[in-house]
């Protein structure tokens, strides 16, 4: 009786929607991508009915070409709707039954990553999706009922359960059979010199590989749900997401779990503080870069009377110089994949104490990596960032070349979010805050 | 009123959940009791590779193959049509006839697709007047077992008079 009571508390949480917005804004995004790139495909081949297509039931109703590209249509206009939040719910709705419709037209386009967007767009359907990352409703509080977020967390770990449990269980895949056919082992034998190979078969190669996809499936599932792990879980997750999409291209399937990690971002608004000079320049931009990339309402901004930009985070703990702007950028989603590794230097840190009076963070602080350092450190974990992607998408060329587009998919829909997150809210707001 | 509301709101989330979530376990184990692991997020199914060859059967029953799924035949004026499969059929890998490919998902969806494409392009070759089945002999590997072959048919159509 006690967990039924718990239980219809629970419907009735409320928590914020920050990232419930943005997850909305990716959904409509790959929506778009989803529907152009049907329309790009009736644009080439012309109407898919003229060629071999399989609809799931004999008696379920079929467009005309006509109504066939005025769904597409429709669906781009939806996903845009989304993106901006302008008729919001309308919108979800809409693209929901449309993409429900368009799923079921032919067996032969049933992928997982559309059915992955049309649970989403069922849940979002019933969420109040609406309020925060919404042109359309500016002003109004981001905060509402949260048993939707939750329902899309818990759909997130299913995924990734369902998928890593089914591959261990299965000896294709547990022996490496699958990812070997997948061109892992081709790769290898391209990078490595010989002598590499000869002490790394790739038979050992491709076994490592597959053990630590399913160990990742199995950690994602898992570790997003613990506080203590989450941010790793996170980084993680975009660094395996990021290379299945530079290999194969799965699209929705990438963005929509990017977009997922944002409903699992911590409740607290305004919990990290950029202290900033009253005056000066640098702590002018300072504060108005963050406030730009602040998605998720984590900073609150102060003036002090001394000269230095600093930063303290959730837990108390203050930071100046290079390692401020690390620990600012673990908080900023744009930042988080490259900041988030270097932050970890912080372990050895000692708790702050306060700030004097001429606004020095007033504990000395150890730190196994000096902050001194995390310049070239940031420079060097970008340039091995940068180095792994174009090695990839020079050693697979033919996947990389099949849908150039992608290429811009992230810079493109990071400046959308921008844009709609400086649109959405009133500056005074955030302000007041 | 408003509690009552309120309680009856609870209750109806209440039950979309816990039903939304036993559906998703539902469906999830179901698919992977299921050779098409469809709705049961199996990504990167299988390392199954396929290739096959077209053959048509003529009404004496002479089968003939057509190099690369192509084929040309006289039509009513005379004029010679030709018909390639490619141009039939150009999703999930099926239109690279006679080149070892990755069997998308497995190969039983695959064999159940090329199945069904035969029936489709086997009703939409109007001036061949000689065809009355197609056939595909597909070689074949399931998850890295041995090579194997199967013969898919279209149904039989009745020859031009």
């Amino acid at each position: 009786m006690a967990v039924i009571r718990r239980l219809l508390q629970w419907t009735s949480t409320e928590g914020p929607l920050l990232g419930l917005g943005i997850f909305r804004a990716f959904a409509g995004f790959m929506m778009i991508r989803e529907a152009w790139g049907y329309l790009g495909k009736y644009g080439s081949r012309g109407f898919y009915q003229n060629e071999f297509y399989l609809p799931y039931a004999p008696w379920y109703p079929l467009p005309g070409e006509t109504l066939y590209v005025a769904i597409l249509l429709t669906l781009v206009l939806a996903g845009s709707c989304m993106i901006v939040g302008v008729l919001t719910r309308p919108a979800v709705v809409t693209a929901l039954i449309l993409h429900a419709f368009h799923l079921f037209l032919n067996q032969m386009w049933y992928r997982h990553n559309r059915y992955f967007l049309l649970l989403s767009l069922m849940l979002l359907a019933l969420a109040p999706c609406d309020r925060a990352f919404a042109l359309g409703r500016r002003g109004v509080a981001p905060w509402g009922p949260a048993w939707t977020t939750y329902l899309l967390r818990i759909q997130l770990s299913l995924i990734y359960l369902a998928s890593a449990t089914s591959k261990t269980l299965d000896p294709d895949w547990s022996s490496g059979r699958v990812l070997y056919e997948r061109g892992v082992a081709g790769t290898w034998e391209t990078v490595a010199p010989l002598w590499l190979q000869g002490v790394v078969p790739r038979s050992t190669l491709v076994e490592w590989i597959t053990l630590s996809a399913l160990f990742q499936e199995f950690f994602l599932g898992l570790c997003l749900w613990i506080p203590l792990t989450r941010r790793m879980a996170i980084w993680v997750g975009i660094m395996f997401h990021g290379y299945i999409e530079l290999q194969y291209s799965v699209l929705a399937f990438s963005y929509l779990v990017l977009g997922s990690y944002f409903l699992f971002a911590r409740s607290e608004r305004g919990n990290r503080t950029l202290h900033i000079p009253a005056h000066g320049r640098v702590g002018e931009w300072s504060a108005r870069a963050v406030s730009w990339l602040d998605w998720l309402d984590k900073f609150r901004i102060e003036r002090h009377g001394g000269g230095k930009v600093f930063v303290t985070d959730f837990d108390g703990r203050a930071y100046s110089g290079w390692f401020a702007l690390v620990i600012a950028g673990t908080a900023l989603p744009v930042t988080f994949f490259f900041a988030f590794p270097l932050s970890l230097a912080r372990l050895g840190t000692r708790r702050f104490d306060g700030i004097a009076p001429d606004g020095e963070p007033m504990e000395k602080q150890a730190f196994l990596i000096p902050p001194s350092h995390s310049a070239p450190m940031l420079g060097l974990l970008v340039a091995a960032y940068v180095g792994m992607v174009m090695m990839t998408a020079f050693l697979h060329l033919p996947y990389a070349a099949r849908d150039n587009a992608r290429n811009l998919d992230i810079p493109l829909f990071a400046l959308i979010l921008l844009l709609v997150h400086l649109g959405w809210q009133r500056p005074s707001e955030r302000g007041d805050r | 009123m408003n509690s009552t509301r309120g309680f009856v709101r609870s209750w109806a989330i209440l039950a979309f959940a816990a039903g939304y979530l036993a559906f998703q376990l539902w469906v999830i184990c179901a698919a992977h009791g299921r050779e098409d692991k469809r709705f049961g997020f199996w990504m990167f199914a299988e390392s199954s590779r396929f290739n096959f060859e077209l053959i048509r059967e003529l009404d004496d029953g002479e089968r003939l193959r057509a190099p690369g799924g192509a084929w040309t035949v006289q039509g009513r004026g005379g004029a010679g049509t030709t018909y390639r499969w490619g141009d039939f059929v150009r999703e999930f890998d099926l239109d690279h006839v006679e080149t070892f490919v990755h069997a998308k998902t497995g190969m039983y969806v695959t064999l159940k697709y090329l199945g069904e494409a035969l029936n489709y392009v086997i009703a939409r070759i109007p001036e061949d007047h000689e065809t009355v089945r197609l056939h595909l002999i597909v070689h074949y590997s399931k998850a890295g077992g041995p090579l194997k072959e199967v013969v898919l048919s279209s149904k039989r159509r009745a020859p031009w008079r």
